[in-house]
């Protein structure tokens, strides 16, 4: 009997250098069983309809309230951020401009 | 609600979709069955595949305004995000299994003339599930839906080197687990 374990090791020639390394490319028996051991399975068609009908409503609700993006939770942040430094820079000048002008004479 | 036409590029579909998420449906149509398939074949049943479908296209929906397309072709992103709910599955799970498909089904699908190409699928799937997770994930990006390694690299975030490499080690370790079942049968 033929051994298949053997076969398809054998298929997998390895030494470790450059050109071993895209072994893929070269055995494409291999290939070819991953494929056979992995095949392509379509969804049933009434999940696909479901999952369909299901997007389009949570696109329409997206459509009223749109989810922020990273860069615009960031770029909101930084400008809250800004907002308070500014503010507190301001304070601190009021604060220091306040005490200088009503600072007993020497 | 789905777009009245078809634009070829798939860059300028994103971008409608961006503008109106209702136009997600076209880009829904294009790659759910590709999705699919990856994703029954890292959980290896229906059920838990089509929850994890409806999730990757749900979030894939709903983070659409932060893809930039970048060189990063579209359903590249999307196998990232599956990548990442399958990998989440499993961690949740705990388990280090896929596939369950029993051998009678194969060989029911391939037909009795092709026997020996279905010992050779079950043995490799035995060897294979013995593997771990991110790597049986790299095969099946690699060989089922022939990605480019700079393409598995932003699905896993790893470089294309890493990638390159990873591949090597899992098909060395494929080699040995095969050998393995070799030594055992002796």
């Amino acid at each position: 009997m033929k051994d298949i374990s053997a076969r398809l090791a054998l298929k997998l020639p390895f030494g470790g250098s450059e050109n071993e390394r895209e072994a893929a490319d070269v055995y494409p028996e291999v290939v070819d069983t991953v494929r056979q051991a992995y095949p392509n399975v379509e969804p049933s068609r009434a999940f696909r309809d479901a999952l369909h009908a299901r997007l389009l409503a949570e696109a329409a609700w997206l459509k009223d309230h749109p989810v922020e993006t990273p860069r615009e939770a960031a770029m909101r942040r930084s400008a809250f951020v800004a907002a308070a430094l500014l503010l507190l820079s301001l304070a601190a000048l009021a604060w220091r401009n306040h005490h200088t002008h009503t600072a007993p004479a020497q | 609600m789905i777009l009245q036409t078809e634009p070829s590029d798939e860059a300028e579909l994103v971008e409608q979709a961006k503008a109106d998420t209702t136009a997600f449906g076209e880009l829904y149509q294009r790659y759910v069955g590709r999705i699919y398939s990856y994703v029954y074949n890292r959980t290896g049943n229906q059920s838990d595949a089509e929850d994890l479908t409806e999730r990757v296209f749900v979030q894939a929906l709903t983070h659409l305004r932060g893809y930039t397309y970048r060189g990063l072709p579209f359903s590249v992103w999307l196998f990232r995000i599956a990548h990442n709910v399958v990998a989440n599955w499993h961690r949740d799970r705990q388990r280090n299994k896929t596939v369950p498909m029993d051998d009678a089904t194969l060989t029911a699908e391939m037909g009795t003339d092709r026997l020996e190409m279905v010992e050779d699928v079950a043995q490799l799937r035995r060897a294979m599930t013995k593997l771990p997770q991110d790597r049986q994930q790299l095969l099946l990006l690699k060989f089922n839906e022939e990605l480019s390694h700079a393409e598995i690299g932003k699905i896993m975030n790893r470089s294309e080197g890493a990638v390159k490499a990873l591949l090597h080690r899992t098909l060395k370790a494929l080699k040995h687990e095969l050998q393995g079942a070799l030594d055992e049968g002796h």
